[in-house]
């Protein structure tokens, strides 16, 4: 493949930094082999979720699956902070949330609610190196804590607990150059 | 009928070089910070990231060029024990997803079907990013194609230039 062009800049661009409250991110063990021959399987998952899908994420997970996450644009109502994956169940269950679970696709059920959202984009953010290190190293040294973060394309997604996007916004547009502070050198 | 009519229209397919993808395991000694960290010092871009924290520390994967990938081992050569890398390993990407459920559980559905590995999901506003076997990525297209209907004379895209950092 061709190179014909390099890129370099004194502080990372952003686009500009976005920030939304409210979100609810659902996470489950999804085994492939109990998808094959089911229709419908993530539709019912979601059909008792009353919002819009902003982001779908997952990492591999033993033996043969992936542990799916996926962000809903609105915080899903009654659901309480609650520890083992057990009552995690059977709370979602018990509150009227009812996530389809009759063809047995989904395990480990994990339902965090109310979660925020920081995002943004950048120029050729997809070929350069360092941007993903430069947005979790800068949130770390603030000590805002991180609940997932997505990256593809010229795209970068910090999910983070409730209450702290703000924090992280801010933290982020330190680091970052971006519209509204416009910097082009490194903080000293 | 015509088959087009119960497709699920989308804007296009875009497949990857060939990447290795890098998982940091759960339950290990060191962090997300570590690895990125280490990579960026070596200057090698990792293309795509799904990370999470929901086993309480923050673990997943990420994609790195596989040209990059005797220099990502010397890097990561401390978190040896830590990661496993997986390769050959090719991306294909969506667009637009449009938030649709069904479409995504299509895409995946039909993967599955024909065989093809699953290693990664990463999505943004508008694409969703798969990550399968380098080498079966015209097949993961059929099963793609056997759900969305493109535009007229599409063919998926594939990288002809890439920008460097220096």
């Amino acid at each position: 493949m061709e190179t014909f062009a390099v890129y370099w800049e004194p502080i990372i661009k952003t686009y500009d930094i976005t920030e939304r409250t409210g979100l609810s991110l659902i996470s489950f063990d999804l085994e492939f082999n109990r998808i094959c021959d089911k229709e419908s399987w993530l539709t019912k998952i979601a059909s008792r979720l009353d919002g819009s899908l902003i982001l779908i994420f997952s990492r591999p997970a033993l033996p043969s699956g992936l542990r799916l996450h996926l962000l809903f644009d609105r915080s899903l109502k009654r659901v309480e902070k609650i520890n083992s994956v057990e009552d995690k169940m059977q709370t979602a269950q018990s509150m009227d949330i009812n996530l389809d679970n009759s063809d047995g696709v989904f395990s480990g059920l994990r339902i965090d609610n109310p979660v925020e959202l920081v995002y943004f984009q950048g120029p050729h953010y997809g070929d350069r190196y360092g941007i993903v290190n430069a947005a979790i190293t800068v949130l770390a040294e603030r000590k805002v804590p991180l609940i997932a973060a997505v990256c593809t394309g010229a795209s970068v997604y910090l999910i983070t607990p409730a209450g702290k996007a703000r924090e992280a916004k801010n933290a982020l547009g330190q680091a970052f150059s971006t519209p509204k502070t416009g910097k082009s050198e490194p903080k000293k | 009928m015509n088959p087009t009519l119960s497709k699920l229209p989308i804007g296009g397919l875009k497949l990857s070089s060939e990447l290795v993808q890098i998982r940091l395991l759960p339950n290990s000694d060191f962090s997300v910070n570590e690895m990125f960290s280490r990579l960026a010092e070596h200057k090698i871009n990792v293309t795509i990231v799904s990370l999470d924290a929901t086993d309480d520390q923050l673990t997943g994967i990420g994609c790195i060029l596989a040209e990059d990938r005797a220099l990502a081992e010397r890097a990561l050569l401390p978190l040896a024990a830590a990661i496993d890398m997986l390769s050959p390993v090719g991306a294909i990407t969506i667009f637009p997803h449009q938030s649709r459920l069904l479409l995504i559980e299509k895409i995946l559905s039909a993967m599955v079907q024909d065989g093809l590995p699953v290693y990664g999901i990463a999505s943004s506003h508008s694409a969703l990013t798969l990550t399968t076997d380098y080498r079966q990525l015209d097949n993961a297209v059929s099963a793609v194609s056997r759900i969305v209907s493109l535009p007229e004379n599409h063919a998926p895209f594939r990288p002809e230039f890439r920008v460097k950092q220096i």
